[in-house]
């Protein structure tokens, strides 16, 4: 035993089994006369295969005597506690039955398949959800400070002078392990691959000229912005599996959300103070 | 540059929707968010990519227990940078960009049996086991799970249970998966599964503390109908000749071993599976089939020991080493770590004539609830619901506690949890990110581990190379053609070789702090190793008589885990030669290269919860990456 509390697993399992107690116990505990316990045939039916599955074994009828007595036992503690108001005050059965009330909810069918002509209208409703943050494409000439030290930015200086002399850009700066020239990046994927500061100097810089040394994670760049695609707008039948994803989630969020209130409302709420 | 700018003028019109372009009628297009494009050309100097080849999902009969319900879809949605649920209920997403490439690597013994087990209506929902699995009893679901379990480490097919049917299906939806999201030239997808053989080294009541001996098979493009798993045999000998078999089949593979750190002595041993001696014939068939071995993932990292490398000041890196669910610790003297193994492959070379371990390296996550856990200051573990939070970890002290006085470590965490780290990615050097480029890049073993840094890595090693090579623009071109990248041979030509070794930092990590040149060597029969510092930050230079770095200063102010801003460098380049090379030596050399420190998972969940951080764990770590090793083979005279 001692082994076996070692287990993780043991330890979710326990958690597991005091949700379901408490569950039990309290659904159990409101149902049928609070006084008559009845212990119908599904219950004797369950309480034999559980015996059979234990043992391997049919339970005989003093086996039967004991199986009932101890529901019966069970049962009659379940609505004495109920009747007592423990269970009122238990977080876990608490949280249990929010989590039922919750789920119940869930399986809401509504707006599960829409036509493709409600989905069009929605698209259109909610197009911006779809759009393409602005991407840019630019070919940079990078400085290495390891390489420069203290002349890092008097080299990137000169380096700009000799472009706007005509020198062959590629001919200029430290050799870079990543490319030289990227395409269509978005601004997160500039920040994870330079850095912020760098990618917000570059999606402020004009077309087609050499910008001023920029610096990044790595150190200076001259920067020349070769193409800007400004918010590029989601095409619709190019987009219809992923826009019939997101609108089948959204409805029935909503639809979920509004069934939540919808039971809230029933109650008045005072809050203290 | 004309025709540059064209390039982006057709790859502009493409996000538009034009839908006369080649790439968007490609019959992948479907996986690409709108406006995404497709495919750069390929790159004959190659460019790194980065990615997870060890993911579990609900089809894996441990994750399913561990609540995981996500799938093999919602992994690859994962890999391309949404987000989905932690069965814990919270999202989980990639901190950084989307992964290059990605395998979902589910156990191929009782595949899919769980989810099975677990629908109502199905044959096996009806059987007793499937009842206690699922049932209340906590009893009863730790025998049923442990029954599995060890069916799997014994591969043993449970009769009514096992069902091939069922191992059928949920591959070829695995396989489909696969198929379903590759993209070519944006991300690539392989069918692969685990193939999960536990030996059994300290008797059966040591219940799944036993040899690890766990391989990911990673199919190149086309799969077979079914995986060859434990039930078929726990010898990983004969998963080889299984591989040899399919290849000859069309059906291209290679296994990738891990947590080599936990196989108990089994993993590198100097024998074969049966205690027969290894042959010539015993080590061409091990490489062929298993030419790079995932060295770090979230259960420790395998390079090496403190008590094998002593002389190593980092050698205390992601020290993970009890067995499986056990107290019991691995035995670390012999066959766990991937340092050694690279000596006595040497050693085999000379007596045997091949080498087994001739292996290149990789990392990967080995998350089991669909999506890695890379970044420390966002750590989600890996056992889903019984690692989800701070506490279960160990990272902060239970019960809503405030400091760690009196405080009773909760063995789960403190045995696992607690030691495991946030790690780790593979990454590859290709043409172009597609199955064939990837896949080949990993059979020439031009691939590097990270502990979950996106940091680059280039190692080159030739006879001809200079330092004047390092600020040539077509460096790379000329280490290609005058020499070999990180996974090459170099055949001695009675010369000392010289080798480029250049890192760049991530920019969302840490600067760099020094890069290394792990070299291992032979010497009269007997094994050698030695870390030389070759590159410094901070203007350091290395003092030739300890090959160390001096200290940059950097320091991590454990308040708020900020680190030093002026210290680090972003990128070292250097040129460096043996000083103690002999041309009749074999050795074999590779690159670690390690960040600036910063805090570890653990003082970040400390942090967030503002209590001080677990004293038993270290506070702080250096992310780092080693390259595959570059080999020098002396040529006979």
């Amino acid at each position: 035993m001692k082994n076996l509390l070692r287990e993780p697993l043991v330890h979710f399992l326990i958690l597991g089994l005091l949700v379901f107690i408490g569950n039990a116990f309290w659904t159990d505990g409101q149902s049928s006369d609070a006084r008559t316990i009845v212990v119908s045939d599904s219950i004797l039916a369950r309480l034999d295969d559980t015996w059979l599955r234990t043992t391997g074994r049919a339970p005989t009828e003093e086996d039967r005597k004991g199986l009932i007595d101890q529901y019966v036992q069970e049962e009659a503690l379940a609505r004495e506690a109920e009747m007592l108001g423990m269970g009122e005050n238990d977080e876990i059965i608490k949280r249990r039955l929010a989590q039922k009330m919750r789920f119940v909810s869930a399986g809401t069918q509504a707006g599960s398949d829409p036509s493709d002509g409600e989905l069009k209208q929605w698209f259109q409703d909610n197009r911006d959800r779809f759009n393409i943050a602005e991407k840019r494409s630019f070919h940079h000439i990078y400085f290495s400070p390891e390489q420069h030290g203290d002349t890092l930015e008097r080299e990137a200086g000169s380096a700009l002078a000799e472009l706007k002399n005509g020198a062959d850009w590629k001919s200029l700066g430290d050799p870079f392990m990543q490319k030289r020239s990227y395409a269509d990046m978005p601004k997160k994927e500039v920040i994870r691959a330079f850095g912020p500061d760098f990618a917000e100097s570059i999606f402020q810089l004009p077309m087609t000229e050499w910008s001023k040394p920029i610096g990044s994670a790595f150190g200076l760049h001259l920067v020349r912005i070769e193409a800007i695609n400004r918010e590029a707008k989601a095409d619709f039948d190019a987009n219809k599996e992923r826009i019939r994803a997101v609108y089948v989630e959204t409805v029935s969020d909503a639809a979920r959300q509004q069934e939540i209130e919808n039971i809230v409302e029933k109650y008045d709420v005072v809050i203290a103070r | 540059m004309t025709r540059n700018l064209l390039g982006f003028v057709a790859l502009g019109t493409l996000i538009t929707g034009c839908s006369g372009s080649p790439e968007s009628t490609d019959s992948h297009s479907s996986a690409l968010a709108p406006g995404e494009t497709a495919s750069e050309e390929a790159n004959p100097n190659r460019n790194v990519y980065f990615g997870d080849l060890h993911i579990h999902t609900r089809n894996s009969f441990d994750a399913y227990i561990f609540n995981v319900r996500t799938t093999p879809d919602d992994a690859y949605r994962f890999g391309m940078g949404e987000s989905v649920k932690h069965p814990a209920g919270y999202d989980i997403k990639l901190e950084g960009p989307p992964l290059d490439f990605m395998a979902v690597t589910d156990h191929a013994a009782y595949l899919g049996h769980l989810p099975e087990m677990d629908t109502e209506g199905t044959e096996l929902s009806k059987l007793d086991v499937a009842k206690d699995m699922f049932s209340t009893d906590q009893d009863k679901i730790l025998a049923a799970f442990q029954m599995i379990g060890g069916a799997i480490r014994n591969g043993n097919k449970l009769k009514g249970i096992f069902d091939p049917k069922i191992t059928a299906g949920v591959w070829s939806d695995t396989v489909a998966a696969a198929d379903k999201y590759n993209t070519p030239g944006k991300f690539t997808t392989f069918a692969a599964y685990e193939y999960t053989a536990v030996r059994v080294t300290r008797g059966e009541s040591g219940g799944f503390a036993g040899g690890n001996l766990h391989r990911n098979v990673v199919f190149r493009d086309s799969a077979p109908k079914m995986p060859f798993s434990t039930l078929d045999s726990t010898n990983p000998e004969d998963l080889w000749t299984w591989m040899d078999e399919q290849r000859e089949a069309g059906n291209e593979s290679l296994a990738m071993p891990h947590n080599s750190n936990v196989s108990d002595g089994e993993m590198f041993k100097m024998e074969t599976y049966d205690g027969a001696p290894l042959t010539k014939e015993y080590a061409e068939k091990r490489i062929r089939n298993e030419p790079i071995v995932e060295m770090t993932q979230v259960k420790g990292t395998s390079e090496t020991h403190p008590s094998l490398s002593p002389n190593d000041e980092w050698a205390d890196f992601g020290i993970y080493d009890k067995l499986l669910s056990s107290a019991v610790v691995s035995k670390t003297e012999s066959g766990d770590y991937v340092r050694q193994a690279l000596a006595n492959g040497l050693k085999l070379m000379e007596e045997i004539g091949a080498n087994p371990f001739h292996f290149g390296l990789i990392g990967s996550s080995d998350t089991h609830v669909v999506g890695g856990s890379f970044d420390e200051k966002n750590f989600w573990s890996k056992v889903g619901i019984l690692d989800s939070t701070p506490e279960q970890r160990g990272s902060i002290p239970p019960g809503g506690a405030k400091s760690w006085d009196g405080v009773k470590l909760d063995p789960n965490a403190d045995l696992w949890f607690s030691r495991w780290g946030a790690s780790g990615y593979a990454a590859v050097w290709a043409e172009e990110n597609t199955r064939e480029s990837l896949f080949d890049a990993m059979r020439r073993k031009e691939t590097y581990a990270t502990t979950g840094t996106r940091m680059k890595v280039r190692f080159f090693g030739g006879f001809g190379f200079s330092e004047d090579m390092l600020d040539d623009p077509e460096m790379v071109s000329k280490a290609y053609a005058g020499g070999v990248p990180m996974g090459g041979d170099l055949i001695g030509d009675g010369k000392a070789p010289g080798f480029i070794v250049w890192a760049m930092r991530d920019a969302m990590s840490a600067p760099l702090q020094r890069v290394q040149v792990v070299k291992v060597w032979m010497d009269g029969g007997q094994s050698k190793e030695k870390v030389f510092d070759v590159a410094c930050s901070d203007g350091g230079t290395v003092d030739p008589a300890t090959n160390r770095c001096p200290d940059n200063g950097a320091k991590v102010d454990l308040t708020d885990c900020s680190i030093s801003q002026d210290k680090g460098a972003p990128e070292l380049k250097t040129f460096w030669t043996d000083p103690e090379f002999k041309k009749t030596q074999r050795a074999s050399y590779y690159v670690r290269a390690l960040e600036n420190p910063v805090c570890r998972w653990s003082t970040w969940d400390a942090l967030r919860a503002k209590v001080p951080p677990n004293p038993t764990l270290q506070k702080t770590i250096q992310e780092r990456a080693w390259s595959s090793p570059i080999w020098y083979v002396p040529t006979a005279t």
